[in-house]
């Protein structure tokens, strides 16, 4: 599927609820795991605030702010008619003007900031239809350009968990570790990386990286996370600051065995819910039910950004249906009353016929220097 | 200057005593409760993101990381964060602040209402940029109580930098010197724009920054964007660059041009240097002088007419012969002039 098919999909969906004009929002935040449809339908990365109407005859108009941003838009974007502005709602409005809007629907718009919301409230009338789930549906497969992006996002992500391994030791910063890492993504060709990385000799679960020094007995968790062109590629690991201890090594193999028969399980047809009840299995024959939910572990997974996030999180509370192109991550991300939590994740994409794993080399336990 | 948002905060941003003692954010609360009385307020909730944490980090030193974020100022007692995560997490979200009492923010609506007690009005602050979400459902959380901004008192308090203040901003003044230094050096050496702008992202780091971000040109002269479309496929000449550096939460910002033609730029900076030179508290800069105040934040506030005590990034941009070029500058105003922390080239 490329761009132009997937608004065909969006159009389909417009007409068969009767909407007439389409507007999608943009806070301009483009988070790995929050969602954006309106980036998403724009392929591109807003500075600030921005919009993008479509109208059921097809036509489309991106709106940006701020207006000295338009060389970057329409270089991302030159296909698509463009405004760029610093008044996103007054040009929002003078569009509607220009050619009577028919029904509205919109998404986004719950995200917005307060003030402009309001604006933008008063633009588009207080009876413009929420089509944020309806949007999210259609547009749940990625296109082959998302896919490309996310296979090199992944690759970086590898690579730079290398270089972790390479480059960190005891002593080093959790927060000065995690820099390291994004510059050298960012040298790699990413353009964001949502890395979430700690560690302890005990952790109850992952976070932003703090300013506490690595010490010898540590385990390092991270989900490392590129952006390649906007696409988001995920990778979770653990490693050990030193050499590890036997148990470390049983359980994490234990964890990664979980995640594999997750993944196993992805094809066309079969539920989320499926693929995170195959992780529970092993780690219940293994003796962990009572960990297999929160405060212990989070979820199995979870779609990759910017801009949609089908098929959402990998629960076994979601029963949405896995479709061909659909991309995610399964990570067990566990915590075990033996070595604290543990990371492993891989990222990948539904096929035809099953899944395509994005990345190159599945988890093992690292080591960095103590 | 507008960066474009990081999906997640990465740096040393751990509340560090040693840089912004305890004794800076209590003169800062008692400002702001002052604030509060006068205004008649039950209670005072603000609000920070990623993007927009000026009034949230200069009250409790919090720079939100993940998404939105609220703090509850009443008007004596403890201050309350309602940070996002995972209960599990916010043994990390309390290293940011030297606030103690930090809890998952689902729950913000509900103890917001139940501490106004029998009080009218719930003061806010930074709630322009708070998502419409969040802001309906406090709303209905205090109904039928109202809602006052508080901005205009609040904001022209934080834009004035304390002694402590303007030492951290100095230092990050020194860290952007480093960065347009290795951006020029990359550019003079034949590095493309993309890698030139990563390589002064990389020596402000080196030189000791907590972020490092820079836009360059696209086009030959064009104005400075994010580097996600920048290439290094051809040569530009000439490049702008703007980029902004943070040092324990305080931002230095500046704009340089490299290039052959050295007629632009003097324009540039002639025009610059007769701003500065009749900059002081009160003055309006001449027009195609542009300036904002910054600091915790990147802009602040519009720099129309400068305040003293107050911190801006003061831009030229001219153009001779079909080439822009930029000059800038950070600057300290007081009552009789300013003090330059940092000057481009």
């Amino acid at each position: 599927m490329n761009r132009a098919e997937r608004i065909q999909r969006v159009l389909r969906r417009m007409a068969a609820d009767r909407v007439d004009t389409l507007v999608a929002f943009s806070n301009a935040k483009h988070h790995l795991a929050r969602i954006n449809l309106a980036a998403h339908l724009m392929g591109y990365r807003a500075l600030r605030e921005s919009a993008i109407a479509i109208r059921a005859d097809g036509t489309q108009r991106l709106i940006i702010t701020p207006a000295y941003d338009a060389e970057r838009a329409a270089l991302r974007r030159p296909e698509v008619p463009l405004t760029a502005t610093d008044d996103l709602a007054a040009s929002l409005a003078e569009l509607l003007r220009q050619r009577a809007p028919g029904r509205i629907a919109i998404t986004g718009l719950g995200l917005m900031p307060h003030d402009l919301a309001v604006r933008l409230i008063d633009i588009v009338g207080k009876d413009a239809v929420p089509f944020d789930d309806a949007i999210n549906e259609v547009t749940a497969p990625k296109t082959d350009e998302e896919i490309e992006n996310a296979r090199k996002a992944v690759a970086i992500a590898e690579q730079t968990h290398e270089h972790m391994l390479a480059f960190g030791r005891a002593g080093m910063r959790e927060c000065d570790l995690a820099v390291e890492m994004n510059l050298f993504a960012k040298g790699l060709g990413a353009n964001d990386n949502f890395l979430m990385l700690s560690g302890g000799p005990h952790q109850q679960g992952v976070g932003a990286s703090s300013n506490r020094p690595l010490e010898r007995g540590d385990v390092i968790v991270a989900e490392s996370t590129p952006a390649y062109d906007g696409q988001f590629g995920q990778i979770c690991r653990s490693a050990s600051v030193g050499t590890p201890s036997d148990v470390l090594q049983e359980k994490y193999k234990l964890v990664v065995r979980a995640m594999s028969a997750g993944i196993e399980k992805i094809r066309p047809g079969v539920t989320v819910a499926e693929v995170a009840g195959a992780v529970d299995v092993v780690l219940t024959e293994a003796g962990y039910e009572k960990y297999n939910r929160p405060p212990y572990m989070n979820r199995r997974g979870h779609g990759m950004g910017a801009g949609s996030i089908a098929p959402g999180d990998i629960g076994t509370d979601n029963n949405t249906v896995l479709e061909e192109d659909m991309i995610f991550v399964v990570h067990p991300n566990q915590y075990l009353p033996e070595t604290g939590y543990l990371l492993c994740g891989e990222p990948v994409r539904v096929t035809a016929t099953g899944y395509e794993s994005l990345s190159k080399k599945w988890a093992e336990l690292g080591v960095i220097k103590a | 200057m507008q960066i474009l948002e990081s999906t997640l905060l990465t740096g040393p941003y751990d509340w560090d005593e040693q840089k912004l003692p305890r004794s800076e954010f209590a003169a800062r609360l008692e400002r702001v409760r002052a604030a509060m009385s006068r205004a008649g307020a039950a209670a005072l909730i603000v609000h920070g993101d990623p993007r927009n944490y000026g009034a949230l980090a200069y009250l409790t030193g919090f720079t939100p990381k993940l998404g939105a974020t609220l703090a509850l100022v009443l008007p004596e007692g403890p201050l309350h964060i309602f940070a996002p995560g995972t209960p599990k997490m916010m043994d990390i979200a309390k290293r940011l602040t030297w606030v103690e009492d930090v809890t998952p923010i689902g729950n913000a609506p509900k103890r917001t209402a139940e501490s106004l007690g029998d009080g009218k009005t719930l003061a806010t602050w930074a709630f322009d940029t708070l998502p419409q979400s969040i802001y309906n459902d406090i709303v209905k959380a205090i109904a039928p109580r109202a809602l006052m901004p508080l901005d205009a008192e609040l904001d022209p308090m934080r834009r004035r930098k304390s002694p402590c203040e303007l030492a951290l901003m100095r230092d990050a003044a020194r860290f952007l010197t480093a960065a347009t230094d290795a951006f020029a050096a990359n550019i003079r050496t034949g590095h493309g724009a993309r890698s030139a702008g990563l390589a002064a992202e990389r020596a402000a780091i080196a030189a000791g920054a907590q972020d490092a971000r820079a836009m360059t040109s696209l086009s030959a002269g064009g104005a400075p964007l994010p580097l996600d479309a920048a290439s290094d496929d051809r040569t530009l000449d000439p490049v702008n660059v703007g980029i902004a550096v943070q040092n324990h939460g305080y931002w230095a910002s500046g704009y340089v041009t490299v290039s052959s033609d050295p007629a632009a730029s003097a324009k540039a900076r002639n025009a610059l240097a007769n701003a500065l030179a009749a900059a002081k508290g009160g003055a309006k800069l001449p027009g195609g002088i542009v300036a904002n105040a910054i600091g915790i934040e990147l802009e602040e506030a519009s720099g129309a007419s400068l305040e003293a005590g107050e911190v801006y990034a003061v831009t030229s941009k001219a153009t001779e012969g079909g080439t822009t070029a930029y000059a800038s500058a950070l600057i300290a105003v007081t009552e009789n002039g300013c003090e330059t922390l940092w000057q481009g080239p």
